[in-house]
């Protein structure tokens, strides 16, 4: 059987096509050219393979630095028509409403706290209200008032109870009174009281003023437990 | 109307805050935590009873001061009417100086009444004594209530009236001593115009052995602890020397180099013989201290470099290193304390030699001595609470275990070869 010519050239353009397709098909695939794939080594650790260990890039020690403040041109223009701003001119303030007499804005069904005294004034000293551990928890200013007491009852201290002592703050800072409510009656008690004095002589010396968010305590017994720490 | 629901409101939060804050009810605010530690404040003011009154205020107060545990205050700081008070106390004057416990007393031709008062407890006494004069030395009855203070406080026995034996160096010669743990007393054990070197207390007291030249060769003698003619122990050819009582006194740890090289020997201690060897190492192994619970020795050796602390089964085995910090560590000693394991040495810091203590366990070290001169050779007291050491060309001193306070020191001389006996029998 022979073949035409047109059907040899059929034949011959599709083997062509089949032989071309074998030979550069491999390369596509193996050169990247399918589609959007990550490079190879985008989610690998680098592995020193001399020694096989994971290689932590270093970082070269930075020194700090500032951005440059920047300089606003300010009074020069290269516009020859525009004019420089003048300072001199100033805005007109606005108009405020009469403040003077703020009563006459209140209402008498208003449920707000009345007007008359500054918010930071604590109160008067109740003797007989004591603190709560609620809001003094990591407190830096108790934190420092706590360690000025220097609390450290000698290693053969006698007792194992804790004593609780309490004391009377101002505003300013300074200890006005002291009291025990659980008196223990041992040398934690000694090292207790031996701390609630050292805090007086030294507060009553170099006052901290109570902050503001703590004047609250200056109304109040300000108490602490003495309590041993394990070793 | 709105307010008011506002304040029940309030009130109604404030109740549950407060039971929340309040487990006792008291309104405590702020826990202040402190770790036991320090010396205890205790004053001992002198009774004004006469010369005897003085000497038991002398005594008191140097045993309670190097006790390891107190702080002695200073008289000069007292508020107190010391005459109207007496035996009594007013707790407030003495609270105001910052003491803890006071220390009252009364003497009479026939006895001595001690009073013991913690701040804490008022007026009433915590502990009373009275001790009976006849034939007893002043200072003796003093050690005795000492002991029985510190035995109240800490539940340990105390170690006034303990004595320490040394070596005093003279012109061309040295000689064993022994004496009170404060200094008082002392007295020569070794009566040769040779060298007489590193005494050690036998574990009953009733013994010292220690190394003498005095027939040419450094031998090991065993002389009464309260002088006497010597035995010789040990006279192997080469060094004798080192010897560390095994705690049940049958045996002695010692550094023999009759085959050339120093190490470590176990020798009966009734007659010298040789029980077993402990080390067998090229370099030099010496100063052997057996520990209290017989359980192992520790010994210097340069096997790894410079001189440094080793320790070893007392039955032999592998020596692991203990030391590490300083290139020169020497003559350890270890703490009687139960259920510890620390040891006291001779540490060169720089140019000079301080006394460390380093724990076997935790590996802390802690510093006994610093920038006070060349001090060496510790020695614990029978409690592990003090620690005895020679200063060079100073004297021996006494300073607390746990490195509080300042040395004191109990002996002027040159001295050397510290060694605490066991502790006084009641």
């Amino acid at each position: 059987m022979a073949l035409k010519d047109s059907e040899i050239q059929v034949v011959s353009i599709v083997g062509t096509a089949v032989l071309v397709g074998a030979l550069f098909a491999p390369v596509l695939v193996f050169a990247g050219g399918g589609g959007e794939q990550k490079p190879m080594d985008e989610n690998l650790v680098a592995i020193e393979a001399s020694i096989a260990y994971s290689k932590t890039p270093q970082k070269i020690p930075q020194k700090k630095f500032k951005e440059p403040d920047t300089v606003k041109p300010e009074g020069v223009s290269h516009d020859d028509k525009t004019i420089p701003p003048d300072d001199k001119k100033k805005k007109e303030p606005d108009k405020k409403p009469d403040l003077s007499d703020i009563s006459k804005f209140h209402h008498s069904d208003d449920d707000d706290a009345p007007v008359g005294k500054p918010t930071t004034d604590p109160g008067k000293f109740n003797g007989n209200e004591q603190g709560y551990a609620e809001e003094t928890k990591g407190d830096p200013w108790l934190g420092k008032l706590r360690g000025d007491m220097k609390y450290q009852p000698p290693e053969i201290a006698k007792g194992n109870d804790a004593p609780v002592g309490c004391i009377h703050l101002t505003p300013d800072g300074k200890i006005v009174d002291s009291k025990w409510i659980k008196n223990t009656g041992d040398d934690l008690q000694t090292a207790a009281e031996a701390a609630i004095a050292q805090l007086m002589k030294t507060r009553n010396a170099s006052p901290d003023p109570v902050p503001t968010h703590l004047l609250s305590l200056t109304t109040r017994w300000l108490c602490f437990k003495f309590t041993v720490q394990s070793p | 109307m709105l307010q008011v629901h506002r304040a029940i409101a309030v009130a109604l939060l404030l109740g549950a805050a407060v039971a929340n804050a309040q487990p006792s009810g008291d309104g405590v605010v702020v826990d202040v935590s402190g770790q036991k530690k320090g010396l205890y404040p205790i004053a001992t003011p002198t009774a004004p009873d006469g010369d005897a009154a003085k000497e038991i205020a002398t005594v008191e107060s140097f045993d309670l001061s190097v006790a390891g545990v107190f702080k002695v205050l200073d008289p000069a700081s007292f508020l107190a009417d010391l005459k109207g008070e007496g035996l009594g106390l007013d707790p407030q004057k003495w609270k105001d100086v910052g003491a803890y416990g006071v220390i009252k007393y009364k003497v009479t031709p026939d006895q001595i009444e001690f009073r013991l008062y913690e701040i804490s407890k008022g007026t009433t006494p915590s502990l009373t004594k009275t001790y009976k004069r006849a034939g007893k030395a002043t200072r003796t009855i003093v050690h005795q209530w000492c002991n029985d203070v510190v035995k109240y406080y800490t539940g340990e026995p105390g170690f006034f009236g303990s004595k320490i034996a040394f070596t005093a160096k003279g012109k061309g010669t040295s000689s064993i001593y022994a004496m009170d743990f404060d200094g008082a007393n002392a007295y020569a054990v070794s009566h040769n115009s040779s060298t007489n070197i590193l005494p050690a207390w036998a574990p009953s007291g009733g013994q010292i052995v220690y190394t003498s030249f005095m027939r040419s060769n450094p031998d090991l003698y065993v002389a009464p602890a309260g002088g006497g003619r010597p035995r010789k122990l040990s006279g192997q050819r080469g060094m004798n020397t080192g010897a560390s009582w095994s705690p049940d006194g049958s045996k002695l740890a010692v550094t023999l180099s009759k085959d050339g090289n120093p190490e470590i020997y176990i020798i009966s201690a009734s007659d010298g013989s040789v029980i077993k060897r402990i080390t067998n190492d090229k370099a030099i192994d010496t100063s052997p201290a057996w520990s209290p619970d017989g359980s192992q020795i520790a010994f210097v050796s340069d096997r790894n470099g410079g001189p440094q602390i080793f320790v070893v089964s007392a039955g032999g085995g592998a020596a692991r290193q203990v030391s590490f910090s300083g290139s020169y560590n020497t003559t350890p000693a270890w703490s009687p304390k139960p259920g510890k394991h620390i040891i006291a040495y001779t540490m060169r810091d720089g140019g000079t030699y301080d006394i460390v203590t380093l724990d076997l366990d935790t590996k802390a070290m802690v510093r006994i001595t610093q920038n006070q001169g060349q001090n060496e050779e510790p020695a614990f007291s029978p409690n592990g609470r003090a620690i005895a050491f020679a200063r060079a060309g100073q004297g021996i001193f006494v300073a607390n275990a746990d490195g509080t306070g300042e040395a004191k020191k109990v002996w002027s001389g040159s001295a050397t070869g510290v060694d605490w006996g066991p502790a006084p029998k009641d």
